[in-house]
């Protein structure tokens, strides 16, 4: 060693000083973890790390004098050349100070990002200067990772559907990592393949050689690229497809000269609902960070695709619930076959519980020889059921589980999972909804909440269903009493259109029509009531209530009597009236009735016939006395005096046999006529006369003129015998009969007034009473006073009696005058 | 007077009031009774009849009475009964038209001695009368006796 190499070594002095420095500087960059390259103002490297060393791949001895320019790519060069010229003139740089990003070359010619500081400085009048680069790769790379992602996440936020987004998807990756050409893969479970869904590439790659890679044959599971991220459900990744041997589109990608690519699953938890794979026409190298990245995008599609799915199905439930009809039983099934169409199970049951059975009112591809009717025992719907939980009981594996041996189809149809939601209806579980599958299936939680939606929505139309049939059945027991009420209802709107007939009605008036309602009722019933009925509908219910219209009217239809009555009835929310009809076959009863007038009239002829036996034994016994004298006569002027006696005592028989047969005549044959009411009360008088009991009563008439009497001549006939006989029985032979008729106010009115016993006050209620009678058994039926009371009344008349005990007794009968007889009130209408 | 006496031929068979207010039955019985040899007295009604027999200056007395029921003023049965209680010996017989069982028994109980139905014959009619009056000779016997 020289002396100035010695002094440069000792401690102290500046050599040494200077060399300290240069050591320790040259230990700090040499540890650096930065590249750290010095160049000299030619822009030739002076300095170069261990650092740089590693970073580049060049040895110290590779580079040290060469220009910078070898570690950037060509590029640079030019416009780093610029950029020296400009710092030796100007004396600075611009890019000093400030870390700028540029990309290096390495010595195997791979670029690659880096951070660069630059630094400057003068020595010797010449300008220096130095470099410190950082690889930033990783950090590009979660840059670009960051990018990636967001760019996924503004795509499905900014897309309605999957459809939609798929190729947008397949474009922001591609632009952002590189890749040229992606396609999307969805599962098709139906048909166990991948179909494709969307392809994109850059527009480097000419499209016309991609048709084959898209239109390929949908791939199944563990076939292509796509067929074996479905089956392992792993990211895969292949350097170069043209020698990958699991890879039918290889003509394909040859011929579009693709190397590189590699595929993530789409997938929602365990679920591959896709797969994702991308292509370079540059031989790729596996890349583990990117294939991460992937497969978290993977899953972000995934659950977007969940939630479209989620939503389209939420859209289907609505569809389907909007396009319910009438029939809760159809609603329900298609409820049914909605679930298990959006759950893609192998088929889909609603079955309702009704004690030990389970109905199968919802069915979706059930196999055909599902019964519809099965007993519950052992079977896991009726589990659902008596465990009564809101949530959903899934069971997997159901060979393994005991329902294998009690339910035949787990083994049959091979099922392998059940998804069971109970039915709520009013609170109480009553049903069950059940998806099997033939995989494995673990429900994810928007199919429960599926499950659970319709579920719910089966329980209302179940709630709809037991309403319904509760008025059904409301109905239907209302038709059952209207059917079986033993008369005929009919009720008619305000155009006397027929709009309700029960089943009497039906049967009795219906005569040959196929529909009774929506018929006239002027077709229906005889035109007087019908009429009678169009007026009522004109009148306020409050006039309807008046005892007028509440009284009952008859009329005859093709060889029946009817009785009927007309009522209004107020419809809710209808402000057009409705009238009803209750009509009720009468034919028997009036013919009873008939029959008990005509009886009473003959027993109380009875107590006339004495009279009537009198009357013609008078004269015959005048006539066979008179026949014995002449026998015995001679002189002619005798016998011609008592032939003539003869002649006037066959007279009066016949007289008297006339009167007594008009007065038994059956009154049911005759019609109705104009009746004088005082010739009737003489006529009555005349037959009571000749009666045993008449004695010596005297009888004082006022008949005042009346108006005429619309009614049978036989039964007001009866009436007034009837008053008279009882009036000429209670003065036993002596006293005062007196016959009034007068017209007073309305009513036409006719009294019998007696001087007899009178009647006690506690018997004057009872004396209108069928049977009642104060006479001795046999003087009376006890009839009397009742068929008067019904003869009356059945003409719209009333009946009064005043009575003093000691003083005698008034009987009243009284007509509505004018009384409206059937023809009346046509001719009312008529004019209306 | 309005008391008609019929006197037959001789009137043995006995005296008889007839009591009816229509004219022709009257004469009906008044002529088969008088041929048959009754002396027949008429009357139109009860009153008459009950007239005649009390007749202060006059009483008449007869054998037996045929007497109708349905008559006007005093009727047959009051009349009856007042014949029976005056004149309680003299048969009473009923000629009427009501042809009615209780009218016949509560009458037979009141005394009178038969209850004829109109029509009947004339030879009836006089067989009736004619034991009626024998049942008035056999009472007139025993009050002689």
């Amino acid at each position: 060693m020289d002396a100035m190499s010695t002094l440069k070594h000792m401690p102290g002095s500046l050599e040494y000083a200077l060399g300290e420095s240069e050591e320790r500087f040259r230990a700090v960059v040499e540890t650096a973890s930065d590249a750290i390259i010095l160049a000299d103002h030619l822009g030739a490297i002076t300095s170069w790390n261990s650092a740089a060393q590693v970073l580049f791949g060049y040895t110290e001895d590779d580079v040290l004098g060469k220009p910078l320019t070898m570690i950037m790519p060509a590029r640079y060069r030019a416009a780093h050349q610029k950029g020296m010229e400009r710092v030796q003139a100007s004396g600075h740089s611009r890019l000093a100070g400030k870390p700028i990003e540029l990309h290096g070359l390495k010595k195997d010619g791979t670029e690659f990002p880096l951070e660069l500081s630059l630094g400057t400085w003068q020595s010797g009048g010449s300008m220096f200067f130095s470099g410190i680069i950082r690889d930033i790769t990783e950090r590009k790379r979660v840059e670009e990772f960051h990018r990636t992602q967001v760019a996924v996440s503004l795509v499905l936020a900014s897309c309605d559907s999957f459809s939609q987004a798929a190729s947008q998807l397949i474009q922001a990756v591609c632009d952002i990592t590189g890749w040229e050409l992606g396609l999307i893969w969805l599962v098709d479970r139906d048909a166990a393949v991948l179909r494709c869904e969307a392809l994109w590439h850059q527009p480097t790659i000419p499209g016309s050689e991609l048709t084959a890679l898209k239109e390929h044959p949908p791939f199944p599971s563990g076939i292509g690229l796509p067929g074996r991220i479905w089956a392992s459900g792993e990211p895969a990744w292949v350097p170069d497809v043209l020698k990958d041997l699991n890879f039918p589109r290889a003509q394909a990608a040859a011929n579009a000269r693709l190397h590189g690519a590699f595929g993530v699953p789409i997938r929602s938890g365990r679920r591959i609902m896709g797969v994702m794979e991308f292509f370079s026409r540059e031989i790729r190298q596996p890349d583990t960070t990117l294939l991460q990245m992937m497969a978290d995008i993977g899953i972000k599609v995934g659950q977007f695709i969940e939630r479209k799915k989620d939503t389209e199905r939420l859209r289907n439930i609505n569809e389907c619930l909007l396009s319910f009809g009438k029939d809760a039983h159809e609603n329900i099934n298609r409820l049914t076959a909605l679930c298990g169409e959006l759950l893609g199970g192998a088929w889909a049951v609603y079955s309702y519980a009704e004690g030990d059975l389970l109905h199968a009112i919802g069915r979706w591809r059930t196999p055909p020889d599902f019964p519809p009717v099965y007993e519950s025992n052992g079977h896991l719907c009726a589990e659902v059921i008596k465990d009564g939980r809101g949530d959903l009981m899934v069971v997997r594996h159901l060979p393994a589980t005991s329902y294998a041996q009690t339910d035949p189809y787990v083994l049959a149809c091979r099922l392998q999972t059940y998804l069971g939601q109970a039915v709520r209806r009013n609170g109480r579980y009553i049903g069950s909804l059940c998806v099997v599958y033939q995989q494995d299936i673990l429900p994810r939680e928007g199919d429960r909440r599926l499950m659970g939606i319709i579920a719910s929505a089966i329980g209302v139309e179940e709630e709809r269903k037991q309403a319904e049939q509760a008025l059904q059945q409301a109905y239907d027991e209302t038709e059952k009493i209207l059917a079986s009420v033993p008369g005929a209802i009919l009720v008619a709107n305000e155009d006397l259109r027929v709009v309700y007939a029960n089943a009497l009605a039906c049967q009795h008036f219906n005569e040959g029509r196929a529909e009774m309602i929506g018929a006239s009722l002027t077709d229906v019933l005889p035109t007087e009531v019908a009429q009678r009925s169009w007026v009522f509908t004109r009148r306020t219910p409050q006039t309807a209530e008046n005892g007028y219209w509440q009284q009952d009217r008859e009329f005859e239809s093709r060889t029946k009597a009817y009785r009927y009555r007309l009522f209004p009835i107020a419809i809710r929310g209808s402000e057009r009236p409705q009238i009803g009809l209750v009509i009720w076959d009468i034919t028997e009863q009036k013919r009873l009735g008939d029959q008990l007038i005509q009886a009473e009239k003959l027993a109380s002829l009875g107590t006339l016939v004495s009279g009537m036996a009198h009357e013609v034994n008078n004269p015959a016994h005048g006539i066979m006395g008179m026949a014995q004298i002449i026998l015995d006569e001679t002189d002619q002027a005798t016998i011609r005096e008592y032939a003539q006696d003869i002649v006037g005592h066959t007279k009066h028989i016949a007289t008297v046999v006339r009167d007594f047969a008009v007065y038994a005549r059956r009154s049911d044959r005759d019609g109705e006529s104009e009746i004088t009411l005082s010739e009737r009360m003489a006529d009555a008088v005349k037959l009571v006369r000749r009666s045993p009991y008449f004695g010596d009563v005297d009888v004082v008439t006022d008949f005042q003129p009346v108006p005429l009497l619309q009614a049978r001549r036989t039964e007001i006939d009866q009436v007034f015998v009837n008053l008279i006989s009882n009036a000429v029985q209670a003065m036993n032979g002596k006293g005062r009969l007196t016959l009034t008729t007068a017209l007073q106010g309305d009513a036409v009115r006719a009294s019998v007034s007696d001087t007899g016993g009178g009647i006690a006050k506690e018997a004057i209620g009872k004396i209108f009473d069928p049977f009642y009678t104060t006479k001795e058994p046999g003087k009376g039926t006890g009839l009397g006073l009742y068929i008067v009371h019904r003869i009356v009344t059945k003409h719209c008349g009333q009946i009064q009696v005043e009575s003093e005990v000691g003083k005698g007794t008034t009987f009243t009968v009284a007509f509505p005058n004018g009384h409206i007889s059937p023809k009346e009130v046509s001719h009312d209408t008529a004019h209306a | 007077m309005t008391l008609h006496m019929h006197d037959s031929t001789n009137g043995r068979l006995g005296r008889v009031l007839v009591v009816d207010d229509e004219e022709s039955i009257r004469k009906i019985a008044v002529r088969s009774l008088t041929k048959a040899g009754f002396e027949v007295v008429e009357a139109e009604n009860g009153e008459r009849a009950i007239a005649a027999l009390n007749s202060d200056d006059n009483p008449l007395m007869v054998d037996a009475i045929l007497c109708d029921i349905h008559m006007p003023k005093i009727n047959g049965h009051e009349a009856i009964a007042y014949f029976r209680e005056q004149y309680p010996g003299v048969p009473i017989v009923v000629l009427t038209g009501y042809p009615e069982v209780d009218r016949a028994v509560s009458l037979m109980r009141a005394g009178v001695m038969d209850y004829l139905v109109k029509p009947i014959s004339k030879d009836d009619l006089v067989k009736v009368m004619a034991k009626a009056v024998d049942g008035h000779e056999i009472f007139k016997d025993q009050t002689f006796v």
